[in-house]
């Protein structure tokens, strides 16, 4: 791999995948040919793998917790990512839901396994793992506080209610639970929310500029009878959409 | 937003805010909630503002989009970067143990890449449980 030092560091081997996944992401998701997206996607990969792998080719650096996490969320995603694939695109009998059922449970204690254990980096908590765990609480209680509001039946709703504030109280340092932390729960609030509002708050720039900038572009004004130069222009313009529309069915494999 | 929106927002942030005062009452400390809310706000914003600014130069060098577009985001990242630099080298948006704006920025990125994988994995979850079952014989 390229190198921006005479020996590799956290610089070439963690921010520099970082920055070739970004620009995968973005080949990938906005319109392009699809060979570009197909590029973009090997991109992602290659970015991925490095930084997966990051916990052995750094083992010294701070940003290599992120890389272990990523190994470590890896293979309970995949099982539950195969549930929902079986759930999708195969039929429902009774195999299928079995399958189905033991690769969700599968995946969940793998993770609960993990929790327990309580993952190690450089002699120390992995505190991004920390932060998964927490989040993961938050956004749960929150589907499940969404879920109770919405229900009609006073004992489904008070149900989820216990659910979801039993998931936040498992921050309670008193109860002695795995991991549990009050200042990292409030730590991750805070980010959730500035993350929200740092999200929302770009959006909203780059679609104001967007239109503000096209805005200010002259309107097409139209003549009121063609010249007959403008109408040879447009005929054959015409007759070469018609043509390409009879050769390629109308439908547009670059896009 | 009607009332119902109001309402959802209300019963969901209603637990939460019960236990931070909870937590508040035995003395637990709030400094950190602030400075992160602030740094991720400033992150996110340069990240989404550095993925447009990205975009744009994209369409712009491939599809032969106006030049200007790329440009005015560009400024804007540039300005705001360097606003967000001032503001992360002040003592009291340093969260602990991280020393430069460079760092916070980098490491609070970082953070916001974890809770898009926690809301993911979240998400992946609930489709499973939210699936209905409707079993076929074989």
């Amino acid at each position: 791999m390229f190198a921006f030092a005479s020996e590799p560091g956290a610089l070439d081997l963690f921010w520099f995948p970082m920055s070739i996944f970004v620009l995968g992401t973005i080949l990938t998701l906005t319109r392009n040919p699809e060979k570009i997206q197909k590029l973009g996607l090997i991109l992602i990969i290659i970015g991925a793998v490095f930084i997966t792998i990051s916990p052995f080719t750094l083992p010294k650096s701070p940003s290599s917790a992120f890389g272990q996490l990523i190994l470590f969320l890896l293979g309970p995603s995949i099982l539950l990512i195969l549930a929902i694939v079986m759930s999708m695109n195969l039929p429902n009998t009774k195999t299928n839901f079995k399958i189905r059922t033991v690769l969700t449970i599968l995946g969940l204690s793998w993770i609960i396994l993990i929790w327990i254990f309580n993952p190690q980096f450089n002699n120390q908590d992995n505190r991004f793992w920390l932060k998964w765990v927490i989040s993961v609480e938050i956004f749960s209680a929150i589907f499940l506080f969404s879920f109770s509001h919405f229900q009609t039946k006073a004992k489904a709703k008070i149900l989820f209610l216990l659910l979801g504030s039993l998931v936040i109280i498992l921050n309670e340092e008193s109860l002695n639970f795995p991991n549990a932390s009050r200042s990292q729960f409030i730590e991750i609030s805070g980010s959730i929310i500035g993350t929200i509002i740092g999200l929302l708050s770009g959006i909203l720039i780059w679609f104001y500029i967007i239109q503000k900038l096209h805005s200010f572009e002259k309107e097409l004004v139209m003549d009121e009878k063609l010249n007959d130069n403008e109408r040879k222009i447009l005929i054959k313009k015409l007759n070469d959409d018609l043509n390409w529309l009879e050769t390629s069915n109308g439908v547009d494999t670059n896009e | 937003m009607n009332n119902s929106k109001y309402r959802l927002i209300g019963f969901i942030s209603l637990p939460f805010l019960t236990l931070y005062t909870s937590w508040w009452i035995i003395g637990e400390s709030f400094n950190e909630f602030i400075i992160q809310v602030v740094n991720s706000a400033l992150t996110n914003l340069l990240i989404v503002l550095g993925f447009a600014t990205l975009c744009s130069w994209w369409f712009c060098l491939t599809r032969g989009s106006k030049i200007i577009i790329p440009i005015t985001l560009n400024t804007i990242f540039i300005i705001l970067f360097l606003i967000s630099y001032y503001l992360l080298s002040s003592e009291i948006l340093k969260p602990s143990g991280l020393n430069t704006p460079v760092a916070i920025l980098l490491n609070t990125s970082l953070e916001s890449l974890t809770l898009l994988l926690s809301f993911v994995f979240v998400l992946l979850i609930g489709i499973l449980i939210t699936k209905e079952p409707n079993l076929e014989e074989e």
